[in-house]
């Protein structure tokens, strides 16, 4: 159930965000707070307090903007094509400068406006959820706008680049599964010459790694997802878990050597000499090919035994489901939204 | 040995992993990972959406494209500093031209026959070009991070220029050439032929939008290109050599002071405007004391404003962006512009009246509070 917005509250916000300057109806505009605070609160009852709080942080002038655009207002569509159908197509060129993006981003503009009507395009709707392949389109008369997806939680030319983006990555998913992306080219596997000491270390080594990975702070993972999987800049990499550069370098460098710790401890667990685990990195050097955790934890003898020590497992009560166990073990891992509706139970629990 | 097994861990690190059980029904959507870009989950919310995106192959591969995207269509004019607090970002970005302009002040004192006054621009040209480097000392990278070599071959300095000028590393070798007019107007004409709503287009055919689409959106790699670009090549824009390197000196000035931030005083000495670094603009009737966000729907850096009345003020910005408010700041409007160079200065006498000088030296001028602008001479 949304929450329950009083009117003078609304009063407020419409003449705050300067919806009238694109008569934008005040009923619309409402029905745009009530579904922003909808989903931020997801089935929570927010107290007065936090709801007027929460609203009085939201891009209103976006979000009415969107309400505008959303109900195919002129004057509105006239200052979103001036202001930001270029944000949109310089973000396109920016994901893929050969111009591929540029379809996509006018299959967006398209869907923004509410034109692909469903039965001469059906295009179900990336990443939103209800979507049903008639999303973004216009049907019995009423204009079915993607603009109502936007909240206002973020800038109205943030919320474009994600939804370009998310188009963009899954197109790529869909078009190889298996993949990369273009900016994640690893090189082509080297032929080995049969060596029956690989077939052993490796995997090895590559399960340490998996439960040393697992072992960080999910915070720390994603920091080094970013920065060594997805291959971004320092400040990039800051810039999105808020972080100054400086800082990043320290969590990278900090991160790094607690794996490689963790990675030589459990292979001297494994009863590996010193040569044999210089050996075990040599042989990470030489390989190129995708981490596959799951299969390798399944080939490595005890990988599925093992025991974690206390401090792991502190570690893990601590930081929440580590990733190896996730990967491993957990065969239906609890999704981002099932984790918040769990925490606002232990909320309301606990009042 | 050390160095070797630090490698090996860094190469494992880069590999994508090839079970990746996040399904997309269990992912957040766009508009929550834009909140997550834009900061504006609360702090549980913030913590759950990252243990997801640690895991999720496919969040990670989302967020890192709209990084890229709004590193490259330079929409976050502070990029590099987004992730310090505000006041350090503030204290160091007005501390070296402070410190410079100190410097210079002294050296004008100090040293006598030097009496004649410096042209602002080259005076803040060469405060900028004495000042310490500053950024340098903010980035130890080089020492605590050996970076990712590998495919991608990128040494520190190398990825620290990579940060400063965006999307390169995906950019294929050759810059892409500027897009040109035609290209925009066929992806609307594309749009057009999609449509199976012939009569409800957007409303992007009328004569305003037109004039943007044929101008813009001009790639940052083309604006580099051309700010690089040798003394005749400069040329061919009809200007003469010398006002080219004025303007050229008042736009790196221009651009120092936009990344610093910088006050719009009225006649009211009490009633300013603080704008920037960035996007930002806030208001203060009582001198400083006090200041209120204000929102101008900004889409680009703001470089200069002017305040000819305590109701009116302008400002401009990158891309031919003229912002003005006849109310003191309770509304802003976008002003249509001719040109998306960016603007450097602006000078207004009235709500009505108002100059504005380009990067590229030539200077626009307006009687109708910018609904039509000419070229002064």
């Amino acid at each position: 159930m949304a929450p329950q917005i009083d009117r003078a509250l609304i009063d407020e916000l419409y003449s705050r965000a300067n919806a009238g300057r694109w008569q934008v109806p005040i009923d619309h505009f409402a029905r745009a707070l009530d579904a922003s605070a909808a989903k931020a609160f997801a089935g929570r009852a927010p107290s007065a307090r936090d709801l007027e709080r929460y609203l009085g942080l939201l891009r209103l002038e976006e979000l009415a903007l969107a309400c505008a655009c959303a109900a195919g207002l002129e004057a509105a569509w006239d200052h979103f094509v001036l202001e930001y159908r270029p944000v949109l197509y310089r973000a396109a060129d920016a994901l893929d400068p050969g111009g591929s993006a540029r379809e996509l981003a006018d299959s967006l503009y398209a869907d923004l406006f509410g034109l692909q009507a469903g039965a001469a395009s059906t295009h179900a709707v990336s990443g939103f959820p209800g979507s049903s392949g008639v999303e973004g389109s216009r049907t019995g008369g009423e204009r079915r706008s993607l603009f109502r997806y936007f909240h206002g939680r973020s800038s109205l030319a943030t919320w474009l680049r994600a939804v370009l983006a998310q188009r963009l990555v899954d197109r790529a998913r869909a078009g190889a599964r298996t993949a990369p992306l273009p900016d994640e080219e690893p090189a082509a596997p080297a032929q080995h010459a049969p060596d029956p000491d690989r077939g052993r270390y490796l995997p090895l080594i590559h399960a340490a790694f998996g439960d040393a990975l697992a072992r960080l702070d999910p915070r720390d993972r994603l920091r080094l997802r970013y920065y060594y999987a997805q291959g971004l800049t320092l400040a990039q990499t800051g810039r999105l878990l808020r972080e100054h550069e400086a800082s990043v370098s320290r969590h990278l460098s900090a991160a790094r050597k607690a794996i490689r710790r963790d990675v030589e401890r459990r292979l001297v667990e494994a009863r590996l000499d010193p040569d044999e685990i210089a050996q075990c990195f040599e042989y990470v050097t030489e390989d190129a090919g995708p981490l596959d955790l799951d299969r390798l934890l399944e080939e490595t003898p005890g990988a599925r035994n093992h025991e974690p020590n206390v401090q792991s497992e502190e570690t893990s009560a601590r930081v929440g489901k580590a990733m190896l166990v996730e990967e491993v073990i957990v065969t239906k891992r609890p999704s981002w939204k099932d984790r918040r509706g769990e925490e606002a139970r232990r909320g309301r629990g606990g009042k | 040995m050390t160095t070797d097994r630090d490698k090996s861990i860094e190469r494992l690190l880069r590999r994508p992993l090839s079970s990746d059980r996040q399904a997309p029904d269990h992912c957040p959507d766009a508009e929550t990972l834009a909140a997550l870009a834009d900061d504006t989950l609360t702090a549980p919310a913030r913590r759950d959406l990252e243990s997801h995106v640690a895991d999720c192959h496919r969040c990670q591969a989302l967020t890192a494209a709209m990084v890229r995207a709004e590193s490259s269509s330079g929409a976050t004019a502070d990029g590099a500093a987004a992730g310090m607090p505000w006041w350090k970002g503030r204290a160091l970005k007005w501390l070296v031209p402070a410190t410079a302009a100190a410097t210079a002040v002294a050296l004008w004192v100090a040293v006598p026959g030097q009496r004649t006054p410096l042209s602002e621009e080259a005076t803040l040209e060469s405060q900028i070009a004495a000042a310490p480097p500053a950024a340098s000392p903010e980035v130890p990278r080089s020492d605590a991070l050996p970076p990712p070599a590998d495919a991608r071959a990128n040494s520190s300095p190398a990825r620290e220029r990579e940060a400063d000028v965006g999307f390169e590393r995906a950019a294929p070798a050759a810059p892409p050439a500027s897009v040109p007019p035609q290209a925009s107007l066929k992806s609307e004409e594309s749009l057009s032929s999609k449509s199976p709503v012939a009569g409800s287009l957007p409303p992007s055919r009328g004569a305003p939008v037109d004039r943007r689409q044929a101008s813009a959106p001009e790639p940052p790699n083309e604006i580099a290109r051309r700010e690089n670009a040798p003394p005749q090549q400069e040329r061919t824009l009809n200007q003469p050599a010398a006002p080219l390197a004025q303007a050229r000196a008042a736009a790196d000035a221009a651009g120092a002071r936009a990344a610093a931030g910088f006050d719009v005083v009225s006649p009211n000495p009490r009633i300013r405007w603080r704008v920037g670094p960035g996007l930002s603009v806030q208001y203060s009737a009582d001198d400083g004391a006090t200041w209120v966000m204000q929102q101008t729907g900004a889409s680009a850096e703001l470089i200069a404003g002017s305040a000819p009345t305590p109701e009116v003020c302008w400002l401009v910005g990158r891309g031919g962006l003229v912002l003005r408010t006849t109310d003191a700041g309770r509304q802003w409007q976008r002003t249509a512009f001719p040109e998306t160079v960016d603007l450097t200065a602006v000078t207004a006498s009235t709500a009505l009246n108002a100059s504005v000088s380009l990067a590229d030296g030539r200077r626009f001028a307006t009687t109708d509070g910018g609904r039509t602008w000419a070229l002064v001479r």
